[in-house]
């Protein structure tokens, strides 16, 4: 099976697992394409990661990022419609047949159900994307004011991704 | 109801999209609700509720469940390519402009700098969204449990998944009449 077939299959299994947003699916994402195939390395798949977020639109983009670095434009395009596309055709289904029997009341409590899965799961990609840029004081000081940051006050999240590149670009050798 | 074509849905989400620095719901709840008056308060709120039960993105979700709505599959076709089409164009431009220049010192620092952001941010987000079950045990335990299984033990998402929705729903009471006690 070429590349190509590959992630696209994979990014379509994960968008299948990706229960509350896209970030969920980043710690899979980490372990198939990083630990398991060795498509790149830990601090490309940061720094792609990166990339997603300072950029404007969804951020599920990461995924349609490992396509590019991997395959290429068309591959890149391919590899994020794989992603999205099946998730789609679910939720329009969805929205016309269940939305009428599944009352608020239910969806409220699934979505109190499906919450600390998410936030178990945004918290193991940060730790892991974390941990793969090594423990220089530049990254332990950067993640450290953002999580706190970020966690507590409304700072926008681009002003803060900037700053840590403005620190990082000050702190070069 | 005015109706959509596809293309005028694939330009409507496109803007939402190209505008959406740092998650895109802000500004689609401001292009559908304020400007556009596409869609109620409360009919934003039921679609992006349903949206966020389902896999999948959650903004993404609801913009083929407006599509559809509109113009069938294809305007749930063209809603969706609106979403991504052109800001992955423009993340993979953005990557290929750092990437030429990443051969200089301080660009590779300030990557290391803005992934180190990037993490921290999903930390951050982590805590903030973990705000209404602070003080519920059995959420903690799940959030805790599914942490430890993905973080440390690296185990595979779908196993987890597999063993740990059951648990939730039933800890949370979803599935029993009048859901959280």
């Amino acid at each position: 099976m070429s590349l190509l077939a590959q992630v696209m299959l994979t990014a379509l299994g994960l968008s299948l697992m990706s229960f509350g947003g896209a970030i969920a699916i980043v710690p899979e994402l980490f372990r198939i394409a990083v630990e398991s195939r060795s498509w790149l390395t830990a601090e490309r798949f940061a720094e792609l990661y990166a990339i997603s977020q300072a950029a404007p639109g969804p951020n599920a983009m990461l995924v349609g990022l490992i396509g590019w670095t991997l395959t290429g434009w068309i591959g890149g395009l391919a590899v994020m419609l794989a992603f999205v596309g099946p998730t789609s055709v679910l939720a329009v289904l969805a929205f016309r047949r269940w939305a009428a029997w599944l009352p608020q009341g239910r969806q409220a409590a699934i979505r109190e159900a499906l919450l600390p899965v998410s936030v178990g799961l945004v918290a193991a990609a940060g730790v892991l994307i974390a941990a793969s840029l090594g423990a220089s004081p530049l990254v332990v000081g950067v993640v450290a004011a953002v999580a706190v940051l970020g966690g507590t006050t409304g700072a926008h999240p681009l002003v803060l991704l900037l700053g840590g590149a403005a620190i990082g670009a000050l702190a070069a050798p | 109801m005015q109706r959509l074509t596809p293309l005028a849905l694939f330009l409507l989400w496109m803007t939402i999209a190209v505008q959406g620095f740092g998650g895109t719901l802000p500004f689609a709840r401001r292009e559908l609700i304020d400007r556009r008056r596409l869609l109620s308060e409360a009919e934003f709120a039921e679609l992006l509720a349903l949206g966020q039960i389902l896999p999948g993105p959650n903004v993404i979700n609801l913009a083929a469940a407006m599509g559809d709505r509109h113009a069938g599959w294809a305007g749930a076709a063209a809603s969706v390519a609106g979403m991504v089409v052109v800001p992955m164009l423009i993340a993979m431009a953005l990557a290929t402009l750092i990437g030429a220049a990443a051969t200089l010192p301080e660009v590779r620092s300030a990557l290391l700098g803005m992934a180190a952001a990037a993490a921290g941010l999903l930390i951050g987000t982590a805590w903030r969204m973990a705000k209404p079950m602070r003080r519920r045990a059995p959420s903690l335990a799940v959030a805790a449990a599914i942490f430890a299984a993905i973080a440390v033990l690296r185990l595979p998402l779908a196993l987890v998944l597999l063993a740990a929705l059951p648990v939730t729903i039933a800890l949370h009471g979803a599935l029993r009449r009048g859901g959280l006690p």
